[in-house]
């Protein structure tokens, strides 16, 4: 499935269940389920990135220092945007640092901070994605490598496509941050949402 | 609890991936997002009664461009920082 499809089925998806949760049609134990999924998601990530052996240093090098700086300013925006707009400053932080990864970053925010931070978690990263998917092609080539920073955690998936198409050696780079910052997530975001406030 | 949960999934996962090397993972990914996704959606449609269309539409949009345009500018700067190195 290309990466345009996957976002507009993912957006069908999610506004089903929208509809569902606002008609009152809830299944129990959602709290749970989320939960196993969560864990399940995060196990299958992890078994993909396992088994991947095919990253040069050099790549591998500058997708470290870019995933890291990525997190960092991801999550110094949120955090911004949560005092501006008088919000809860770490789920804020968190939601920033989703870094585009809408599938963890709203079931996290969901059981943490409630159904609102989901939602907020959810659509943020949904559109960072899909606004990168439309825009990386028309950037400037000077700012090719910074806009690797742009697509986040996707960039290992569904914005790997638009970002190889401009050059092999961006691809590699592109999948080395995106992995990185896939594997460090799950680790950092519910730190960052649970920081004492 | 979920970061513990979520930590140890993904260690398992990384280190049974290394062993068997899973050849398409991909499906299982994909039904497991989508479930993920729905039950989101189901959450948050409880929420959305009486919230502002600012709330629901402009928020999400401003976490999604400033964090663009914050990551853009820290890869800049790393940008700069790897290609200094590399002169030298």
């Amino acid at each position: 499935m290309d990466a345009a499809k996957q976002a507009v089925s993912a957006l069908a998806v999610f506004g089903v269940g929208l509809s569902m949760g606002y008609f009152g049609i809830t299944p129990p134990r959602t709290e749970q389920i989320t939960t196993v999924l969560l864990g399940v998601l995060v196990f299958l990530i992890g078994l993909e990135l396992g088994g991947r052996r095919d990253l040069g240093r050099r790549d591998l090098l500058a997708g470290v220092f870019l995933a890291i700086s990525t997190i960092a300013m991801s999550t110094i925006a949120g955090l911004l945007l949560g005092v501006v707009l008088d919000l809860d400053v770490r789920l804020s932080a968190a939601v920033g640092g989703g870094c585009g990864w809408y599938t963890l970053t709203g079931p996290m925010l969901a059981e943490i901070g409630g159904a609102y931070w989901g939602y907020l978690g959810f659509t943020s990263n949904l559109a960072r994605e899909i606004i990168v998917i439309a825009l990386y092609p028309l950037l400037p080539r000077r700012l090719e490598f910074a806009g690797i920073a742009a697509g986040g955690a996707t960039t290992m998936d569904t914005s790997l496509g638009v970002i190889a198409a401009r050059g092999r050696s961006l691809g590699v780079i592109a999948f080395a941050h995106g992995a990185i910052i896939t594997l460090l997530l799950p680790i950092i975001l519910p730190l960052i949402a649970g920081l004492p406030g | 609890m979920l970061p513990v949960i979520l930590f140890a999934s993904l260690v398992v996962g990384y280190i049974v991936g290394g062993r068997i090397r899973p050849r398409q993972t991909g499906d299982l990914v994909v039904l497991v997002t989508y479930a993920l996704i729905l039950v989101v959606g189901i959450s948050a449609g409880g929420a959305v009664e009486g919230a502002s269309v600012g709330g629901l539409l402009l928020t999400p949009l401003l976490f999604a461009l400033t964090s663009i345009a914050f990551s853009v500018g820290g890869g800049c700067i790393v940008w700069m920082l790897l290609n200094r190195r590399c002169q030298r």
